[in-house]
């Protein structure tokens, strides 16, 4: 058995995961190693296992493919890999718990179940099990996060319920769970709609994103690297698995998304809610490219899936070892800080030079992909003119809340404190995701390589990201952004806090809960009263037969009933006195006179006896 | 749950699956999948409050949840206090030392539960109200946690849970399900 075959029978969930038991009972530096080479794992195997069908079993009852590997699943799993070791690296000089990286890796575990599934119920199950994972990641620190944390956990329960419908749909309507197998997607009409719209929970789509600013800046600084990474992006994948061919509507989400968040972004004074707006906005340019479904739209989505996974974390490395430093959270609070810590502000100026496209670095080749995919100037459609503009004012807000970021902590005025720089595990990590994020924008040939279709993209020359024309587009957005800063930078910081639709959704969500459960458990209490009553009134009956046939009687009409009885009545006493000589108090029957008229008593067994025929003969 | 949701939705007559397996309107069978949908939300939304209250809450700063009382967002104070009962319906400790139930014996009816409460009287001398011990929970490890009276079975059941979901197949349990659903409907499940 050859090493690559070797290496295709053990997927790589099952080792992280096996890292997650164990990180839970060695020593911290063992389990911190155990860890590392668990994701060094997932990498590996990506690298080195060729596309293919692995461990075909039957899983849940129904065939399924629990390793499958192509292009897509490669990319996801080498950047997955990489960054999971690099950020296991940073935690171990956080101070993060033990069973917290117990919780990330069980998390890593299931994200690596997701993007290796080869049929939707699979998926599904990683799918839930990575959002159960990852609502343990934020709950294990305590405090505001656990709210927060059930907040997170109701998002993605709707998520998860809404894919699992789509799922079950899909299969009803083409008889198999596989992918791409009967239809290319997730089948259209209701499926598609229901998966769209689960799946958009944990791609941020605006309306549906209201956990994730909310989520990401409370748990630990190591967690918040974990979490910014793994959920958003493995979501973006399985977008793309269930509209391979994309959609007008998608793309245009895309790029509605990328302006929505750069706003909310520009306006956030907490750094890490900041960052929590930019994964909204850079998913923003994965969902457009992938609803643009052409072959450079989806590699376009594709590589900057990638370099989100590089330098988001990195962004969300430098902030968090601000905080780890300082313990500082708003931004406007800090100052000064590259005099103090300058390996974090050669951390942070890489990963904000990659996010905001500038040539040389990794951003700058994926979202000149997906700019071009939507520009009708070079392969975009014409309905996607808007699009391409959307996706440019993301483009200048991007610049801008990142020359933000940077300007208040590490420029603006002297620092206030006089803190440590990064630790050897944060430089590690930080300066490893660094060099990755230079590396691919240098050497993008390379990189455009491992991307799907890209013997396509080289054939009809698509990839061009150092031509005249994308240099300049890309001098012309730094010199708007550095023009607009300024003006911009007085009023912004006037602005305080500003109300996303959290603010609307929350009690929306609270309210309908309570209202609706209010609603059942009173129709119940209510169906539950009416049932003890009658068992009550039988009760009585059985007990009182004489009293209750008297009652019955006493309202029957005088004809029927014979000629000499109301209720006390059904008694007849022949004087109100009882035999001792006192008064009755409340006339209550010794004796039951029923005298019917032969007509009566003949009718009344008449119709006894037709509703016991009915009865027979209809039911 | 997935061969219900299935099901439902292929006796509406959706998809292939429901070609030749109609008993009911399409509606009919997207409503059927779709309560089952609502109630694995509604699990979430009423289970897992009570997973993170016992173990991500601290004693110190824990909150009566906001699901049919209290306003949003909780109360910072468990639960007994904000309603003035224990959990069991029994009523807290008075200011002077003893139980309201000692007063008044028909609160209660089993002597069951009034030994319990005296136990738990014994353990813990100061009077908290339905919460945490002010000191906190003693901590045990795993292997301590219980009696193996108590862990074994609830152990066994919760693997017996994991395998009955994972393997169906292996489990003679489902092969059971299966074989019954032919003979009796003639129905083969895929």
């Amino acid at each position: 058995m050859s090493p690559t075959e070797l290496l295709s029978t053990v997927p790589p969930a099952v080792p992280i995961l096996l890292a997650a038991l164990l990180v839970a009972v060695v020593p911290r530096t063992a389990g911190y190693v155990l860890g590392a080479l668990a994701t060094i794992y997932l990498f590996v195997v990506s690298w080195a296992v060729p596309p293919g069908e692995y461990l075909s079993v039957l899983f849940l009852g129904f065939d399924a493919q629990l390793f499958v590997v192509d292009d897509f699943a490669r990319l996801l799993g080498l950047g997955f890999g990489f960054l999971g070791t690099a950020a296991v690296a940073y935690s171990a000089s956080s101070d993060l718990p033990r069973t917290t990286m117990a919780f990330v890796l069980s998390y890593i575990a299931s994200v690596a179940g997701v993007i290796f599934a080869g049929d939707w119920l699979t998926l599904l199950f990683f799918w839930e099990l990575m959002a159960v994972t990852s609502t343990l990641v934020v709950w294990n620190y305590g405090g505001d996060a656990v709210r927060a944390g059930y907040r997170y956990a109701i998002a993605h329960g709707i998520g998860g319920v809404l894919v699992l419908w789509a799922v079950t749909w899909h299969y009803v309507e083409v008889g198999t769970f596989f992918i791409g197998v009967e239809a290319a997607g997730i089948a259209p009409g209701a499926p598609a709609l229901l998966a769209a719209l689960g799946i958009g929970v944990n791609c941020a789509f605006i309306g549906l994103h209201t956990w994730l600013p909310d989520t990401y800046p409370r748990p630990h600084i190591a967690a918040s690297v974990f979490l910014s990474v793994f959920t958003t992006k493995t979501s973006a994948y399985v977008l793309y698995q269930a509209f391979p061919e994309g959609h007008l509507y998608l793309a245009y989400m895309g790029g509605l998304m990328a302006v929505y968040g750069v706003c909310f972004a520009l306006l956030q004074h907490d750094m890490r809610a900041l960052l929590s707006y930019h994964i909204q906005a850079q998913l923003g340019y994965m969902v457009a490219g992938i609803g643009i479904g052409t072959a450079i739209g989806i590699a376009g989505a594709m590589a900057h899936l990638f370099n989100n996974i590089l330098y988001k974390a990195l962004l969300f490395m430098a902030v968090g070892v601000i905080i780890y430093r300082t313990g500082e959270e708003d931004l406007y609070e800090l100052g000064g800080l590259w005099r103090e810590m300058p390996l974090t502000a050669v951390g942070f100026l890489v990963g904000a030079l990659s996010i905001t496209a500038v040539p040389g670095f990794s951003g700058f080749i994926s979202k000149g992909m997906v700019l071009d995919a939507a520009d009708p100037g070079y392969y975009g459609a014409p309905e996607y003119q808007a699009l391409y503009w959307l996706l440019m004012i993301g483009a200048v807000g991007t610049f801008l809340s990142f020359i933000k970021l940077g300007y208040y902590a590490f420029l603006h005025g002297p620092a206030t404190t006089s803190v440590k720089d990064a630790k050897p595990g944060h430089t590690v990590g930080m300066f490893s995701v660094a060099a990755a994020c230079i590396v691919l924008g240098i050497a993008w040939t390379t990189f455009v390589d491992l991307l799907p279709f890209s013997a396509e993209l080289f054939e009809e020359g698509q990839v061009d990201p150092y031509s005249v024309g994308h240099l300049t587009d890309a001098a012309i957005l730094l010199v708007v952004s550095v023009v607009l800063f300024p003006i911009i930078r007085k009023p912004l910081s006037k602005i305080g806090h500003v109300n996303d639709m959290d603010r609307v959704l929350n009690p929306l969500t609270f309210y309908t809960g309570r209202v609706s459960m209010l609603a059942v458990t009173e129709t119940f209490a209510a169906v539950d009263r009416a049932g003890v009553a009658l068992v009550r009134k039988c009760y009585w009956v059985g007990n009182n037969p004489v009293l209750a046939v008297g009652r019955v009687t006493s309202r029957l009409p005088p004809w029927l009933g014979g000629t000499d009885h109301r209720f006390d009545g059904g008694s007849r006493s022949i004087s109100d006195r009882r035999s001792d000589g006192g008064q009755v108090a409340e006339p209550t029957p010794s004796r039951l006179y029923l005298r019917a008229t032969i007509g009566g008593t003949i009718l009344l067994i008449v119709l006894a006896l037709t509703i016991v025929l009915f009865v027979l003969v209809f039911l | 749950k997935y061969y219900m949701l299935i099901g439902g939705l292929g006796a509406g007559g959706l998809g292939v699956l429901g070609a030749d397996s109609a008993v009911m309107s399409p509606t009919m069978g997207v409503i059927f999948s779709g309560s089952l949908i609502v109630s694995g939300l509604l699990n979430i939304a009423y289970f897992w409050p009570i997973v993170y209250t016992a173990y991500f809450e601290s004693e110190n700063r824990h909150d009566a949840k906001p699901l049919l009382e209290f306003p949003m967002g909780g109360k910072t104070e468990s639960y007994g206090v904000s309603v003035g009962r224990l959990t069991d319906g029994g009523k807290p400790v008075d200011e002077d030392g003893g139980y309201a139930v000692d007063q008044y014996p028909s609160d209660h009816t089993t002597d069951g539960h009034d030994d319990h409460d005296h136990g738990h009287d014994h353990d813990d001398h100061d009077h908290h109200h339905g919460g945490p011990p002010a000191e906190g929970w003693e901590r045990r490890t795993p292997w301590t946690e219980s009696t193996w009276l108590m862990m074994v079975p609830i152990g066994l059941i919760a693997t017996g849970a994991v395998v009955l979901g994972i393997v169906p197949g292996q489990a003679i349990f489902f092969d059971l399900v299966v074989y019954i659903v032919e003979e009796v409907t003639g129905e083969v499940v895929p």
